[in-house]
């Protein structure tokens, strides 16, 4: 009777494990911690007076980028180095396809544009979907996610296979700092 | 006729042939009246001693013992320690754990980097105290302690302190085996915070005050209880002015030993 009860009870955990299917995964992410030539590796300045863009201590121990003034945008080209598989640029349900978390802090009256270029499924010239989101002027503790939408809303309908670039580009006064970004598809809800 | 031959009797019995017979024969078992013990003279032949292997028995307090064992009255001897003012040093190991009772800006900062900082204290610490009287002892005190933060992506941080401090102690016996106690004490710590490879160091002020109990399971050596509120606070760790904490309430365990 004994040995029955514990055949059940792990028949019951198998159920329960396969009825979750495989955890989501973000499909991207970089915290700045590495730096290459006094830049985050893999990134460049691709808009702004030089200098504007430098590497710092965010908070003791943790690294980012600080992006000095108006204009400004530093890119990260094919982030991705493998196929995601098929994923909606916007889903079923009509949301988003892509969301972000991005930790970053802004000095008021500046703003912070996330641009992530991808890769159609159908070929073709890549898509750009991009959001934005207000940040705080400190670490107060917010943790900030946001959807990315097409650009272009003739792409509303289309699936992309891969990451192929990444930009923030900063408008405003004052500057801001990015900490980590992560990207993630509707299977991933971060927070939750 | 029969008084005439006791009167011969006692004549013999006083001549000194018939003493020297007495002395022969040793010492006398019940003294005859008016006969006193004198001091022994050189000379006098050696008094009679029992040789090392007749064993007398078991002593007093063994016998005494030995009739008490079963009785309700048989009891461990919970006695004070008598030789406690002879161990005028008191070397105490503590190890326990606690909660931060305030929060402080850092946890933003780390919430806002995606870490979930934990409010747990874990420390450890070793203090060794000089007794001044009975019920005061004075020393110092060095000792650890850490908070961990776990990431929800990617590996946690942690924050630690390494602190030394200068501890004033009264302890008060209640019973023979329970001590109740107080501290208090201050000093500083070298404070830090890693969250990837590298750390960041500063200083902190320290101070701790609380109530201890302590159990005699020994000579010189107690199992200690000791609740503690522990101010630990980074001041300014970063350009932002942010606050990190380290103290708290905390419960620990120690073992003390006096020598």
């Amino acid at each position: 009777m004994r040995r029955l009860a514990v055949l059940l009870g792990v028949a019951m955990l198998a159920l329960v494990a396969s009825c979750g299917g495989p955890a989501g995964q973000a499909l991207w992410r970089d915290d700045f911690e590495t730096v290459c030539g006094g830049s985050p590796c893999g990134w460049t300045q691709v808009a702004g007076p030089a200098g504007a863009v430098t590497w710092v201590e965010t908070v003791p121990s943790e690294h980012g980028l600080e992006l000095s003034g108006d204009g400004v945008a530093i890119s990260r080209m094919a982030p991705g180095d493998e196929v995601i598989g098929s994923d909606p640029v916007i889903d079923s349900a009509g949301r988003p396809g892509v969301h972000a978390h991005v930790v970053a802090r802004c000095d008021p009256g500046s703003t912070l544009t996330l641009i992530v270029t991808l890769q159609n499924v159908a070929g073709g010239p890549p898509m750009d979907v991009s959001g934005n989101a207000t940040y705080p002027s400190s670490w107060d503790g917010t943790r900030t996610t946001f959807d990315l939408f097409p650009t272009d809303p003739s792409n509303a309908m289309a699936q992309f296979v891969d990451i192929l670039g990444v930009v923030f580009h900063k408008q405003g006064p004052g500057l801001c700092e990015v900490d980590y970004v992560s990207l993630a598809d509707q299977s991933v809800r971060f927070f939750e | 006729m029969r008084a005439a031959w006791l009167a011969l009797a006692m004549m013999l019995a006083s001549t000194p042939a018939a003493a020297q017979d007495a002395a022969d024969e040793g010492p006398s078992q019940t003294p005859t009246a008016g006969t006193e013990a004198r001091e022994r003279r050189h000379g006098d032949p050696p008094a009679d001693e029992l040789d090392e292997s007749v064993s007398s028995g078991p002593t007093l307090a063994q016998r005494e013992q030995a009739a008490r064992r079963g009785h309700p009255l048989d009891r461990p001897n919970y006695a004070s320690d008598p030789s406690d003012p002879d161990l005028p040093v008191a070397v105490i190991i503590a190890i326990g754990g606690g909660a931060t009772i305030t929060g402080s800006s850092f946890d933003n900062v780390l919430h806002a980097h995606d870490y979930a900082p934990s409010s747990g204290v874990y420390l450890g610490d070793v203090t060794v105290l000089g007794r001044i009287f009975d019920w005061l002892f004075i020393g110092g005190r060095f000792g650890g302690r850490a908070r961990t933060f776990v990431r929800n992506d990617g590996p946690g941080g942690s924050a630690g302190a390494v602190d030394l401090q200068a501890i004033v102690m009264a302890r008060f016996q209640l019973g023979r085996v329970i001590d109740l106690g107080l501290h208090v004490g201050g000093g500083g710590a070298v404070v830090g915070v890693a969250l990837h490879d590298g750390a960041s160091n500063g200083v902190a002020p320290r101070v701790t005050a609380g109530v201890h109990i302590a159990f005699r399971i020994g000579h010189g050596v107690r199992l200690m209880l000791r609740g503690s509120y522990d101010f630990c606070r980074w001041f300014a760790m970063d350009r932002f002015s942010d606050e990190l904490e380290l103290g708290g309430l905390s419960g620990a365990v120690g073992l003390e030993v006096r020598s």
